[in-house]
């Protein structure tokens, strides 16, 4: 119980700042900020989640629960990194999910799902997002990689080849 | 190592244990049924990992922890870290098999030269996506088409949907990059 209580303060100071900050001001690179501010900030408050821990009454964790705690809190950010790509860009596949069920029972016909997908120009935004974020840049109206390619996006690629054997082209 | 430490180690390593269990049994999926729906590969993978939160749970059992406490640490810490694991590990998948960003990567990876912007959106047309997604989402039986319409079979995808647009509203203020 006292991992929980310390996991749910923790967390939950983190993503007040996290939401205070964001609505104030959008960091240019939000993603890696958001990591830094989970993981950083994590370690940082910890200290005085102990100094709560122990006014509350719930006592001290030994470090194999400090352990937990950190546990807890890496899997929480790293659930929240992942979604928040679905937050900053939209996802195209559940923006046509959402387009077909404001349709309800009628359904939504082949054509007006293409005047849908036109009128958003996801690969233009993602483009975009890939120049912005520094993975890729743009020289002579040619899009080239940056130097140092992104290692999250090598990761995918390699577990998707190597440990699940599947090499069609998703998209 | 006293019983509660081995208790507090358990607890520890059982979320990672079932992460652990279930990619295995997911690339195995993969291997066996290259062509089944890549979203029910990951859900009977992601019971084979809550097979392996079980099992560590009946180990802090045996090893002394009373079944109250072990219950309680199930469901309020070891339960939900398994869930931001999986949840992470799927969309980790996800991102390879849908993500127009890594396929743009994946490109780029493959021309040194760089690509024309206007041979790179015509590669990735809207209509290419759009078609692609209609397969997936038929095929998944998340979709129905008539031969006129579509329609939402499966809500699992509107429940995803309805929560990261609440999200996107709660955090960045918007609900969609492209209204304001």
């Amino acid at each position: 119980m006292s991992v929980f209580v310390a996991i749910v303060l923790l967390l939950g100071a983190l993503f007040a700042v996290h939401l205070i900050w964001w609505r104030i001001a959008l960091p240019r690179r939000q993603r890696a900020v958001l990591l830094g501010l989970f993981l950083i900030g994590g370690l940082a408050l910890a200290p005085v989640v102990a100094l709560l821990l122990g006014w509350l009454g719930i006592g001290t964790l030994s470090f194999v629960q400090w352990l937990n705690v950190g546990l807890a809190v890496v899997a929480f950010v790293l659930a929240y990194v992942v979604t928040y790509s679905a937050l900053e860009a939209d996802s195209p596949t559940l923006s046509l999910v959402r387009y077909i069920a404001s349709a309800g029972p009628d359904g939504v016909r082949e054509e007006e799902l293409s005047e849908f997908m036109a009128s958003r120009p996801f690969v233009g935004a993602r483009l975009s997002a890939l120049i912005e974020e520094g993975m890729a840049h743009e020289r002579d109206e040619r899009v080239h990689l940056a130097e140092h390619p992104y290692t999250l996006f090598k990761m995918v690629l390699l577990h998707r080849q190597k440990v699940l054997g599947l090499t069609s082209h998703g998209g | 190592m006293s019983a509660n430490t081995t208790t507090q180690v358990l607890h520890l390593l059982a979320p990672l244990v079932a992460l652990a269990a279930m990619a295995a049994s997911h690339a195995v999926l993969c291997r066996l049924r290259p062509d089944a729906a890549i979203l029910n590969l990951l859900v009977v993978a992601g019971f084979a990992g809550l097979g392996g939160l079980f099992a560590m749970e009946l180990l802090a059992r045996f090893a002394g922890q009373p079944l109250g406490d072990t219950f309680v640490t199930m469901m309020l810490v070891d339960g939900p870290i398994y869930a931001c694991l999986a949840y992470g590990y799927a969309n980790f998948v996800n991102l390879g098999h849908a993500s127009v960003r890594i396929r743009i990567y994946r490109e780029l990876l493959d021309s040194p030269d760089g690509i024309p912007v206007s041979e790179l959106q015509g590669r990735y047309d809207e209509a290419g996506m759009l078609s692609a997604r209609l397969r997936r989402m038929l095929d998944a039986e998340d979709l129905a088409f008539d031969g006129v319409a579509y329609r939402l079979k499966k809500t699992r995808l509107l429940a995803i949907s309805k929560v990261v647009f609440g999200l996107k509203k709660a955090v960045l203020g918007r609900q969609s990059e492209f209204t304001t």
